[in-house]
Formats: C-alpha cells, structure tokens, sequence
C-alpha cells in the first residue's frame, strides 16, 4: 500500500522559461552527476529490463541450452494454452477475490483504526498502540506463517479457545478446508499491515490544519460533527485515491505467503495465477508456459494500474505520475 | 508428468536407503558369493591405492594427478549430511581412485532445486536425481546430459558386465532414442523388489481378538475396531487407526484391491489410467468410508512429514500404515523398544477386494529410477565413467553398503559384518542414521544394493522373519508400468496435458474422500478428464509401453 | 485545548480506549504466546494448557537449538546479507536519487520514468530467475546482494528527501569550487541522516526477513540465510532432521518448543532494536507517502 502518490499537482508543468533545444552546456556541467547516476541506471538495466526482455520466452518455446534468442519462436501458442486451460477460470477468480477479500476488510479496517487512534487523547497510549501496531510488520513472513499453522492445527491455540467457549463441538481442520483459506489469509493478513496501513491516514490526519477544529468548536460542533465535517473531508482525497490505487493491483497477489499455507487440499480456493507460475516455471520447468502466465498478469496488473490512475487524476486530482 | 511425484521428492530420498532394507531376499545371492574376492581386494587397498590394481577390470587409480569432478546432489532427509566427503566411504574412495569429489549440495527442496539447476546450462559433471528413470531422455535430448553407451562400453568394464549379466536392466535405462543417460541404482535379485507394505499393530489385533486383516472389508473392520474399542487402552478416544504421509501410499494399498491403480498401470497390454476407470469409483467410496468413520487420518493431507507419522505411531495412536521395511518397521520397532510392554508390527497380506482382486504393487525394479548423470558440459568423460564405474565394482559397491573396513564393519570369514557401534549405536541415533554417517546407503546411490545390509540391520533391530518374502507371491510384473520413456514429441504432449490432470485428479479424489464432492458424480470426474486429453495422453503413454516390450 | 466533554464523549472516549487496548491486546498476544511457549514443557503446549505463563518451564529448546551450528552458520550468513547488502542498497540509492533530485538535470524526468516504470511492470519471476543464472550469480552470495539493490519506491523517498535541501547551500558549494561528489559527501549527506536511518532500516529488515531469492536462487547450505532454516523448522517441520544427534525420543518431546524457541531467536533482534527505531519508519513512509 505504501506507494507514492502525488496528492496535489503543485509543481507546475510548464516553466515559461525558454531553454535551448540541446542544453550541451548544462549536460558537460552536471558530468559528475550523470557518472553518479551510472552504476543505478546499470542496475536498472541489467536487473530489470533485461528481464523484461527475457519474457520474450513467453512467445517461444524455451530451451536453456539452446538460450533465449535460439529457441523457437511459438507465437501465442502459449497464452491460448493458458486461457483454454481448465484453470485459467479459477485462477483469474482466486486471484480476484483474495485481494478483493483484502480491500473489503483490511481497507477499512486501517481507516477506522488511523480514526479511532487521532480520537484517542492520551498521547502516551496512543505513541504505544502506534509502536505496538506497526511491529506485525516487521515479522518475517516465515515466522508469521509458522506462526499460522501452529496456531490453527487441531490442539493449536485457535481451536482451544474455540473449544473452550464452546463455539464449536470439533477442532476445525483450518488449513484443509478451501472455505478457510481466504479468511486465513486475510485475517492473518489484517493482523500484519492494519497497523502499517493506518500511518498514511495518521499522516493525512495530521495534516489537517487546527484551526479548523477550533473554529468548530467554537461553533459548538461536537466530536462527531467535527469527524463527518472536517476530519472526514480532509483526508478523503487520501482514503479515494488508495482506494483507487488498489483497486488498481487487484489481480495483483503475491505468491510467498500462499505457498507457504496452501497444499492440495485447498487449491480450489488457494490457487492464484502467481502461484501457478511458480509451480509451472520454478517446480515443472514450463518456462515458456509459466513466463507467458506470468506476463498476462503483469499487463493485465498495469492495464488496470494505468486505467485507475487516469480515473483517480480526474476525480480526486491526484495521481501516481 | 511427475507432478505429484515431485512433490513427494523428499520421501523417496527419505527412504531410498531403506530399498534396501526392503529390499532384502535374506539369502546369500550373487553379491553374497563373490564377497570373497572382494574383501581380498578390499584388504588390499587400506593401504593408498597408489601403486596401481584393476577392480573388475577397472585400472586402480584412475588417474595418476589427481582431479577434481562435481557433484551435485540433495543432501538433506536421511543422506544426512552437510557434505558427503565427511562419511568415511567417500573418503576412501578419493584414495583408492584419486578423485576429488566436490559435492554440490542442495537441501531438502531438491525438486525446486533440481529444476532450477537444470536451466541453468552451467551444470556439474555428475547429477543426482530421483527421476532419472522418466526424465533423463527429455534432459538428454535437450543436450544437457550425456548419452553414455558408447564410454560405457569403452570405459566401465564392471557396469558393462552388470548390463550383459542382466539384459533387461539395459532396457529399463535405455532412452526411445536408443541412448543410456544415467546409472541406476540397481538390485540384482528378483526378490528383493518389494518396496512398501501394509503394516499393522500385531498387538492390537491380539488384543482385542481380532485376526489378521485380509480382505477390504477386514480391513475396515480392524479399523473401526482399533477406533471405537480404545486399542491403546488409554480411556480416550484418540486412536488415528490409518496414518499416512500422503494419499499416494493408502492408494498402493487399497487401489488394487478394486483392480486400479492410483496412476499409470497396465491392463492386458493395453495402458490405464486409475482414476479414468469407472472401477475407481469403489476406491474412493471406500477411502471415504474410512476417512468419514475417522478411520483414516483426518489430517492426511497436511501431516505430510515423516517425523509426524513417527510421532503419532510411537505416541501410541497409530493403527496401520503402509511403508518401507527398515524405516518404517525397523525404525518404530527399535524407537519403542523398552518404552512399551506390547508394541509390535506385523506385516498384513495386501486386502483382496469385493471381487477377489488382490495384487502387491509396491516394488521396484531392477534399475532404479534414481541414479546419477552425466553433464554434457564435463571436460572429462572417460574419467566421470571410470569413477562412476567404480561405484559399481565389488569395491565400490562394499563402500557405498558397508562403508571402510574396521570404521563401520569388520570381515568375518570373508562376510562384512557392521560393527556394534553401527548396529546398537549409544549416541541417540537409530543403526540406518549411524550407518549414514559412514557411507551413503547402497540403496540411495548409483551402485548395486547390498542384500546383506538389510539383513543384519533387520537382526539387529530384532526382526526374525523378512516381510518381505510375504509379498512375492502378490506381484503381478505385467500390470504394472514399467519405466517408459517418452521422445520429445511425446514429452511436449504428454507433460502438459498431465500438469492439469494430475492437479484435477488430486484435488476431486481428496475432495470426494473427505466428503466434499458426490462420490455418486463419479462420471463426471472421468468426463472431465476426458476434456483434459486423458486419451491423447493413453495413446503417447501406449506407444511408448509398446516401444519398452519391444527392447 | 481543554474542552469539557459532553456524557456521549466520555462513554466513547473509555470505550475507544477499551478497544484500543484490546487490539494492542491482538497485536501483541500471539507473539507473547510464542515466547511463554518457548519455554514451557511440549505436552503442556499440546494438551492447550499454555496460555499467559510458561508451564513446565525449561531452557531445553534453546539449549538444542544453539548447539545446532546450522543455527549460527545461518545466523552469520544472514548478518552478512544484512550488512553488505544494506550498504550496496544506500551507496546505489544515494547515487541515484541524488543526481535526480538536482533539478537542473537534463533528462531527469525520463531517467526517473525510467526508474518508477519498474515498480509497475516486470518481466516476472522466471526470466528474473534466469536472468540471474545467466549473469552466474546462482549459488554466490551475489545472488541475494545484487537483484533488489535498488528499490525504486526507497530511491524516490530519498531523492524527495534531497529535493526539501535548499538550492541555496549546493548552489553556493558549487560557487565555490566544489564538485558533485564532494557536494554530496560534505553537505547533503550530513544534512540527510534521518533519511539515511530511514534507508538502513528498510533494507535492513528486508534482508533480515528476505527467503524467496535465498530459496530459488541458493543450493549450497553454507550460504543460507537464517529464514531458510527457519522455514525448514516452522513449515516443513523438520526439526528432527536439523537437530541431529538428539535421541528421537528427546526431539518429541520438545519439538513443539523448538518451533517456537527458533521463532524467538530469528526474531529477537528486530524486536529489540523496533521500538526504538520505528519513529523513523514512520517518517520514511510519510515522506514517501506525500510527495508534492
């Protein structure tokens, strides 16, 4: 979720200032910092774009012995394999619902939070809430994992408490059953980056200027007058344009947590196209196969992003670039 | 295709060494009768092997500089071990051949890792795997392998002999393209083929008066009476009477009961696919039946690792399951020893179903399907064939069984006898674990498995009787697929079309055993997998069964 | 501001409270119930019996887990990620965000398309996979320093950084005779430590926490980092295999505590050195949160 955004346009785009078509003088004047930018630019080129490059296997059918640019070409022979593909569906909607699952609790859930927490008047508390919520963040995805399949085995601590309070009669075999993955994973998930998502709203909240409460107070508004009149409005532009934004990485999902929860037992629901990239490329050696799905994802993931970032300029006036 | 065999990667390297052990005829057999020689030359070489000897034909040392080759392979599971030039066995060898091994290890993700390796186009001169059987002619054709027939008849005179005493071993390793790409792990004698077995708490039965299980629904009697008649006698209802690491195991032992298979199996000639049988049906409703009375555990599919099924067997909850000889039987015998005034194993007749099926299909062959490769990219073809040779000389074959003379075993009238200390070790370990620290196992690496290994670990672990002569009788050569391998072509049709079915296949049968799918839509399971090319895939997988009889 | 609170804002000032400590309550409890299981008896843990305190308390699991020297090979290696490779991380992003943030330069806006291009679009995991092993880094410890050296979100939280420094001060540098380098080095950089602090810790417990690349890209054991092992403990439940030499009977006994006796350990330092440093996590997402 942390991403830049522009949150208003201030830098002005066109500075009526005449500047020389081929500025050679300013070029030969900044050399130091062309060469500084050099060994980052290099990176960029050898760790990113040649692998952009490298997903032209996607259209062949890739042999390692033989390279990249010796395989035989395919065309699209392997992205229709994947759209006939009996999963294709399935995954398109696993895909889907996990992260919209994501958006639908954890983004308001973070909102409510980063609210509840600027109502709270004890600053000290609020400072150790604060500290105490971020810190899921910073635990290893392995360890947080662990943590998961420990706790949600028959005899783990979630089906003890259950047990306990007599919701239920039988330990829940959690990590079998598909129709508990999705909660897994987004509960789990919610308990790692609620804290973590909620500072960007802090950050807006704190931007609003006082004068506006004390104005209202002296108007005799009440707490949640103030919230529905002026909190809420303040950050509003924030909350939509990361709505906005999420909405844009929908098809979006990493594989590495669900790897490391899912089993076969769940794959009708645990499945996503990142995930059957990896088992397809990394375990099956269907490189071609696998960059090709892999590649439909990243387009249709910066399809949506591009599309999202236009509606968000024109509704909230903010924008990625 | 090997979807779900990949995934179960660490069981067989797990259990490989205990091939072995199950893998034992109790007799003295041809790698009995010639120990003789053997432990002469054996004696001969503790001093360095410097001076020049033949082995089976093989000049001794191979090189007179010494050289270093790589080799890659998983060290994880029961290799146990951060590097293998720390067993002794490998150490020796170095000595008597004058070849540096620089081991390439990778852990337990070896299927990953395996892969990744492979695309790599930078490769060691020596590969393990586990799969060579089924992958090493798509590997060999990409040109990353090496064909070897030719350097084997130059070049390995004591595994050239082995193919000519044995010609159906050639056959098993040979490629559709007529090419040899590995060196198998070999048993020599028929008998010692059996794998896997149905194994069952004798002292259960006993106790609550049953008999031993013989058919389908004995079994399912011993079960639910191991269930609801507190076996354990612990007062609680907390017996898991069928445990298992995956679902492939109880399908060994169930499916052929109902005249399947869980895979690939063969029919009169004809090439079948289990679950596209309407017979599969029976084997499901019947999983069902076990897994929805909790006769079958109810965490099957997430307790996949060895050590929770140990748990559970020596937490005195386990029932039956079906599994290796030495790990398995052996290994539980020994960790209960003195722990537990009645625990015993006994090995239970493969079930004969409803309508008297009954078959044993958990056996190998003689050429393993694990074995070692060699890389096209090696500068040293002769000297990678001499060495990997060796592992086949009686010399070779008495280090990677029994390790170095007087370290883990002692010649006792010309016999290798292990030592106390790898029999009995005091150090915590069980005997398979100790012995691994002296050599790699005869039946995990590319060498001939040793008989005699598994017969004294099993004396030593206080097991009179082989199991495993129960089973020869069950086993049916003809019904079961033999390792075909497929020509590129074959690959490019049969691989994809499988990665979906296999998928498909494992998520309806796991659903349907536990309930969550009709049983009674069956059809629609062998329709579905009709419109995933199960037939294209048949036919490839025919002509290619037909191709292996005609070798 | 001392305002009187109406009845309505005292009931939902305590019941804010009251929820709020609750959650913290969430945040906090699983790894509160790690830490009291690491040192309890595994059947206390098995039969449900551990909840608040540690029962049977005991040191065994740990004991196991620091005589195992896979354990402190892997705590090594992953301090050597953490170290290096934070370093390789601040020298490329400085270099990169500085130059970027000078606004006389000519071609920054493409340069930095360039650059933001990559955190939307990627080839995927396996050309970056095979990218890797082209470039023969697979099995090297490159592998985990090189790819990802640059993070295009932290390169932009830096040069935003770098852009809020007065034109004045460089402008008057150069004035003087100074180049770029020197510039950079003598004032900017001084003048950056929070945001230098706010690097280190973002890369930093990236490396820390980082397995994905260790995983695909590593064979040899010498060279894994701790997250490996741990995965090899926590998922895969191989604690038997990983601590040999322990009689069975023994690792049974307190397997369970190992789990959790080895989360404790891969996690302590971070818990450690978080409070007092997550002020600038905060700061570092802020400034990258909101850029004008």
């Amino acid at each position: 979720m942390a991403v830049p955004v522009k949150v208003a346009k201030v830098e002005s785009r066109k500075l009526p200032v005449k500047r020389s078509p081929i500025p050679w003088k300013r070029i030969a004047s900044n050399r130091y910092l062309y060469l500084m930018l050099l060994p980052t630019v290099l990176y960029f080129l050898i760790f990113e774009y040649k692998p952009m490059y490298g997903a032209i296997i996607a259209f062949k059918n890739f042999n390692p012995y033989l390279g990249i640019t010796d395989s035989p070409w395919v065309g699209f022979k392997n992205f229709e394999k994947f759209f006939e593909s009996y999963y294709f569906l399935r995954l398109l909607k696993n895909t889907f619902l996990m992260s919209f699952y994501s958006l639908i609790f954890i983004f308001p859930a973070s909102l409510t939070f980063a609210l509840l927490l600027n109502e709270l008047r004890l600053k000290k508390l609020k400072s150790f809430l604060q500290t105490v919520s971020y810190l899921p963040h910073f635990i290893s995805l392995i360890v947080i994992c662990g943590m998961i399949i420990d706790f949600t085995k028959p005899g783990g601590i979630i089906n003890s408490l259950l047990l306990g309070i007599g919701l239920i009669s039988e330990p829940i075999q959690f990590l079998i059953l598909p129709e508990w993955f999705r909660t897994i994973y987004v509960g789990s998930g919610m308990w790692q980056s609620l804290g973590w998502n909620s500072i960007i709203y802090l950050a807006a909240l704190s931007g609003i200027n006082p004068s506006l409460y004390e104005a209202a107070v002296v108007d005799g508004a009440g707490r949640w007058k103030q919230l529905m009149n002026i909190t809420l409005p303040g950050i509003l532009p924030t909350v939509l344009i990361l709505l906005i934004l999420n909405v844009g990485t929908l098809l979006n999902v990493g594989w590495d947590k669900i790897i490391l929860l899912y089993n076969p037992g769940t794959y009708v629901t645990a499945d996503v196209i990142s995930t059957f990239v990896y088992r397809r490329g990394v375990m099956e050696e269907n490189y071609s196969f696998s960059a090709a799905v892999g590649l439909f994802n990243s387009v249709i993931n910066f399809t949506l992003l591009v599309l999202a970032n236009r509606i968000s300029r024109k509704t909230t006036e903010s924008s990625l670039w | 295709m090997n979807v779900a065999k990949r995934k179960l990667v660490l069981l067989p390297v797990l259990l490989s060494l205990v091939t072995l052990v199950s893998a034992c005829g109790g007799s003295n057999t041809k790698a009995g009768n010639t120990a003789d020689p053997t432990a002469e030359v054996q004696k001969a070489t503790a001093v360095p092997a410097k001076e020049g000897k033949t082995v089976g034909g093989l000049q001794l040392p191979i090189v007179s500089d010494k050289l270093d080759l790589s080799l890659w392979s998983p060290s994880g599971g029961n290799f146990r071990g951060t590097n293998f030039n720390e067993k002794l066995s490998f150490q020796q060898m170095e000595e008597n051949t004058n070849i540096h091994i620089d081991f390439q290890h990778s852990t337990e993700a070896s299927a990953e890792a395996f892969s990744l390796l492979m695309s790599s186009g930078k490769l060691p001169d020596i590969i393990y795997n586990d799969l060579w059987g089924t992958d090493s002619g798509k590997y060999g054709t990409q040109g990353a392998l090496l064909p070897l027939e030719d350097l084997i008849e130059k070049n390995a005179p004591n595994f050239k002999k082995i193919l000519d005493d044995n010609p159906d071993i050639r056959g098993q390793i040979t490629s559709p393209e007529g090419h040899i790409f590995y060196l198998p792990n070999l048993v020599l004698d028929s008998q010692d083929l059996t794998q896997m077995f149905p194994q069952v708490r004798k002292d259960w039965i006993e106790k609550l008066g049953l008999s031993m299980p013989e058919t389908t629904e004995d079994w399912y009697n011993m079960l639910k009476a191991f269930r609801e008649q507190d076996a354990n006698g612990n007062g609680k209802k907390d017996e898991n009477p069928l445990v298992t690491v995956n679902l492939e195991n109880i399908m060994m032992l169930f499916a052929p009961a109902f005249g399947v298979d869980y895979g690939f199996f063969v029919d009169n000639g004809q090439v079948k696919y289990g679950p596209n049988d309407p017979k599969f049906k029976d084997v499901v409703t019947y999983l069902h039946r076990l897994y929805d009375e909790q006769l079958l555990d109810p965490n099957y599919l997430v307790d996949t690792t060895f050590q929770t099924l140990t748990e559970k067997v020596t937490t005195d909850v386990a029932g039956a399951w079906f599994g290796w000889s030495g790990s398995y039987m052996g290994n539980f015998t020994t960790l209960m020893e003195g722990k537990h005034p009645t625990f015993k194993i006994a090995p239970a007749n493969p079930p004969k179903g409803p309508n008297g099926d009954q078959r044993h299909v958990s056996f190998r062959w003689q050429a393993a399907a694990h074995g070692l490769a060699v890389s096209s990219r090696t500068e040293h073809p002769e000297e990678v064939m001499k060495w990997l040779d060796y592992q086949y000389s009686e010399e070779g074959i008495l280090l990677n069984n029994f390790g170095v003379e007087g370290k883990s075993y002692d010649l006792v009238n010309g016999e290798p006898i292990y030592k106390k200390e790898v029999t009995h070790p005091t150090n915590g370990l069980t005997n398979t674990q100790e012995l691994l620290n002296h050599t790699i196992g005869g039946g995990s690496w590319a060498t001939v498995a040793d008989t005699r290994y598994a017969e004294q670990i099993r004396e030593a672990n206080g097991q009179t009787e082989n199991p495993l002569e129960l089973y020869s009788d069950y086993i049916d050569f003809d019904s079961k697929l033999p390792p075909v391998q497929f020509t590129t072509e074959e690959n490019d049709t049969v691989v994809p079309l499988m990665a979906d079915i296999q998928t498909y296949v494992a998520e309806t049968i796991n659903a349907m055993i536990m309930g969550r799918q009709k049983i009674e839509d069956y059809d629609k399971v062998i329709a579905q997998l009709e419109k995933m090319g199960i037939n294209d895939v048949l036919k490839e997988y025919q002509v290619a069964y037909e191709r292996f009889k005609g070798k | 501001m001392v305002v009187k609170r109406s009845m309505g804002e005292i009931i939902f000032d305590s019941c804010n409270v009251l929820f709020l400590i609750l959650c913290s309550f969430l945040f906090l409890y699983p790894m509160w119930y790690v830490l009291v299981s690491s040192f309890s008896d595994a059947h206390a843990i098995a039969a449900g019996k551990v909840s608040f305190f540690p029962i049977g308390f005991n040191l065994d699991a740990y004991k196991l887990v620091f005589e195992d020297t896979r354990v402190w090979t892997a705590y090594g290696n992953t301090f050597f990620y953490v170290i290096v490779g934070t370093l390789i991380n601040l020298v490329l992003t400085t270099l990169g965000a500085y130059p970027l943030s000078r606004k006389n330069l000519e071609g920054r806006n493409v340069i930095m398309a360039f650059i933001v291009f990559t955190m939307f679009f990627s080839g995927g995991l396996i050309p970056a996979y095979l990218n890797v092993r082209e470039l023969g880094l697979y099995d090297t410890r490159w592998a985990l320093l090189l790819p990802g050296a640059v993070s295009a979100f932290n390169l932009i939280v830096m040069r935003t950084f770098f852009q809020s420094i007065p034109d004045s001060l460089i402008e008057s540098a150069k004035i003087d005779g100074a180049h770029d380098f020197r510039i950079l080095l003598r004032i900017v950089l001084p003048l950056s430590m929070p945001v230098l602090a706010v690097m280190t810790l973002f890369y930093a417990v990236g490396h820390w926490n980082s397995w994905f690349s260790a995983m695909i890209y590593l064979q040899d054991r010498n060279l894994f980092p701790l997250q490996l092992i741990l995965r090899e403990i926590l998922i895969q439940s191989s604690a038997q295999n990983m601590l040999a030499g322990v009689t069975q009977d023994e690792v049974f006994r307190i397997s369970e505590s190992i789990k959790f006796a080895t989360i404790i350990i891969a996690t302590v330092p971070i818990l450690m050195i978080y409070p007092f440093l997550q002020k600038y996590f905060v700061k570092g997402v802020m400034i990258g949160a909101l850029k004008e």
